[in-house]
């Protein structure tokens, strides 16, 4: 099977181009930067099968981060290259261009985002850029499929390198892509948009700083708003009215007590249907997940969606720069800490897009202990928002200043490099609904998948360890640290183990135990930092290496106690 | 500070005749003073001339679309020693401080 890889420079849309070509679903954004690894897809063009590798965006075939490393070598072993190429910015991309022909492979060059040109007033010479080149170029639009078949075949009949382009130096490289611009491209005036007028707004610190906080304010408050809403008028009603009695019924038909019934369902009747408490596969196995998880999971993707789609996300990283810059950290690293608020494994994998390793450790290891994924925060809403706002507040203070002084701790002791911030801010875009959508759905569908096994993992656990007496003999071994040291009850052990497979399960498990909003407040925040969730655990192992995850581990371990301690005495008291 | 040791390399590079790289000449028509791209005050525009010292930094800048001979205008300056902001033909461009401190820029007469 032959292989197409598609390259071109960060945020010309290769992602989309990738989608439409190969019908496989791919995340994209308006950011530099969204695809850190490469992405797998086939593709049947008039009859033959192809293999499509969508790799990471880059500026040149000289790697300066780990993505454009994976890029590089992707590149060598691909059989044809298209060259995603944005359209509104020929100049700054046709150096990677050049760079490309002169790897003398066929190649295609895809003039993306061809429908914004006329908007912009760029005119380009689509024939004479072809014979400049010496390879075929495609005008294309990706997100409305505008050019994809023509691509497509190009690529399919491409056999021949550009006759036209030789490795050359740098220098020579620069002066060439200044002639090809001189000949294909004219600029026409144009007037400002409103969108033109916001990207100067966002980025002024006398009006962008206000309006980062009160945006960011407001998507906090509506994901717990909404995801509420969805709970108490779409979950609970549906788990509780329809599904909850069903299932008792069910599983009363064939197993009305005994093992099976008890793994199935639990300690549920119909009577006293509980499906917070009551451990059983079907039903708090199930209503946790789907009634109380995936709600705020919509909402965040949702929301994170849209504020990628935009193009805002690169704005507040100019906006937060100087700030993370004190915790060895650039703006940049927003993007990942966003991320991993939504899951810490995207988030743990996006922080690629950093250059050094120390920021790389940085990021990874503040994001395990401080950034609660959205799985977590949706069981933090749950459990402490009976108790009032103030409780979940106190719970993300605390999490937040642990970024920041771990931060500042862990620039100094860690060693390396923190370059500076060297970012393109792209231009504000208007969300299409649909891809917002399409986007929101993969994202939370994939959370599914990923947390459904281990999830159902975690209630046969428990159900074990309370069927064999584990519970007790763990209670009485470490009972002791939890109630004198953290002012836990005993209990709070099956939660502490088994947030090592899921955060949300775990946390579910302080509900029985019947504390008090402060014991509860403190138990979430040993919860949310001691130690990264199974799934988490693999990825930082793979990017951090072993001695990098054992520092990181130790340190999440001492910081947990610590701070579950201090926590202890400021909230429950000696 | 080493912003100054750059700017009488860059003169002493140039010459008397004017002969830098081939972009320089064109800089040196305009009578503006050459002066690192923080001097830029918002909403200012000038003319790219250096790009300041070390291979690697100036191939970054050059691809990213900062090059010798284009126009930018600073949008703004992030407080605290932050990044600053750049329009280059349309394009936004964060940068930081230290980095922004090695291009040279000639400030419109």
């Amino acid at each position: 099977m032959k292989q197409i890889v598609l390259a071109g420079c960060p945020n010309v849309g290769k992602s989309v181009v990738f989608s439409r070509l190969t019908g496989v679903n791919v995340i994209s954004s308006n950011y530099p930067g969204t695809t850190v690894d490469f992405t797998r897809g086939t593709t049947v063009i008039a009859g033959a099968k192809y293999e499509l590798l969508d790799v990471p965006g880059i500026y040149s075939l000289e790697p300066s981060s780990k993505a454009e490393g994976v890029a590089r070598s992707m590149l060598q072993t691909g059989d044809v290259v298209i060259n995603v190429v944005d359209a509104t910015h020929l100049e700054r991309n046709l150096y990677l261009t050049l760079e490309i022909l002169e790897l003398q492979k066929p190649t295609v060059v895809a003039l993306n985002l061809w429908d914004e040109t006329q908007h912009l007033g760029i005119e380009l010479d689509v024939a004479k850029l072809e014979q400049l080149l010496g390879v075929p170029v495609v005008p294309t639009c990706a997100l409305c499929g505008t050019g994809i078949k023509e691509l497509a075949a190009s690529a399919a009949a491409a056999a021949q390198p550009s006759k036209t382009i030789k490795p050359q130096t740098e220098e020579q490289r620069w002066l060439k892509v200044g002639e090809i611009i001189r000949d294909v491209q004219v600029v026409h005036h144009r007037h400002h948009t409103i969108f033109d007028r916001l990207a100067d707004l966002t980025v002024k610190p006398a009006t962008g700083i206000p309006i980062a906080i009160l945006a960011l304010l407001f998507i906090f408050l509506f994901i717990i708003k909404l995801g509420n809403a969805i709970i108490a008028y779409v979950m609970d009603p549906f788990f509780y009215g329809y599904y909850g009695p069903w299932i008792v019924n069910a599983v009363n038909s064939f197993a009305p007590s005994g093992l099976v019934h008890e793994l199935l369902i639990g300690s549920s009747t119909l009577v006293n249907l509980d499906l917070e408490q009551s451990l059983g596969l079907l039903t708090t196995g199930l209503y946790v997940e789907f009634g109380l998880v995936l709600p705020f999971i919509l909402t965040f993707y949702l929301m994170l969606s849209i504020l990628e789609d935009l193009g805002y996300l690169p704005r507040l990283a100019v906006l937060v720069d100087t700030g993370l810059h004190k915790l060895g950290l650039h703006g940049s690293a927003i993007v990942p800490t966003i991320l991993g608020c939504g899951c810490n494994v995207p988030g743990a994998l996006a922080t690629r897009i950093l250059e050094s390793d120390k920021q790389r450790f940085i990021a990874v290891t503040l994001m395990a202990i401080a950034v609660p994924c959205m799985a977590k925060s949706a069981m933090i809403f749950a459990i402490l928002g009976r108790y009032g706002l103030r409780w979940i507040l106190i719970v993300y203070a605390t999490l937040f200043l642990l970024y920041i002084g771990l931060g500042l701790v862990l620039t100094r002791l860690v060693k390396g490099e923190s370059p500076e911030l060297l970012l393109e801010v792209p231009p504000y875009r208007k969300p299409h609904l649909a891809t917002l959508l399409k986007k929101t759905w993969s994202r939370s569908s994939g959370f599914l998948v990923e947390a459904t096994p281990f999830f159902i993992l975690g209630i046969l656990v428990v159900n074990l360890l309370y069927l064999t007496g584990g519970v007790e003999l763990l209670s009485r071994v470490f009972g002791q640290v939890l109630t004198t040291v953290l002012g836990l009850p005993e209990g709070a052990i099956i939660a502490l183990l088994l947030g090592i497979l899921r955060k949300d399960i775990a946390i579910g498990m302080l509900l029985p135990l019947g504390m008090s909003p402060q014991q509860l407040t403190v138990a979430c925040i040993i919860l949310a930092t001691y130690f990264p969730c199974v799934a988490t655990f693999v990825v930082m192992l793979r990017e951090l290496g072993t001695r990098g995850m054992l520092k990181a581990t130790g340190l999440m371990i001492t910081v947990s106690f610590s701070v579950g301690v201090l926590m202890r005495v400021l909230l429950i008291g000696l | 500070m080493d912003t100054n040791a750059l700017l009488t390399s860059w003169k002493r590079r140039r010459g008397p005749s004017g002969s830098g790289d081939g972009q320089g000449r064109e800089a040196s028509q305009a009578e503006g003073v050459v002066v690192p791209l923080t001097m830029l005050v918002p909403g200012e525009e000038a003319k790219i001339v250096a790009l300041g010292q070390g291979g690697g930094r100036q191939h970054r800048f050059r691809r990213i679309g900062l090059r010798e001979g284009k126009i930018v205008k600073l949008i703004a300056t992030q407080p605290g020693r932050g990044p600053i902001v750049l329009d280059v033909e349309g394009t936004q461009l964060a940068i930081g401080r230290g980095m922004a401190q090695q291009i040279l820029i000639q400030r419109k007469a």
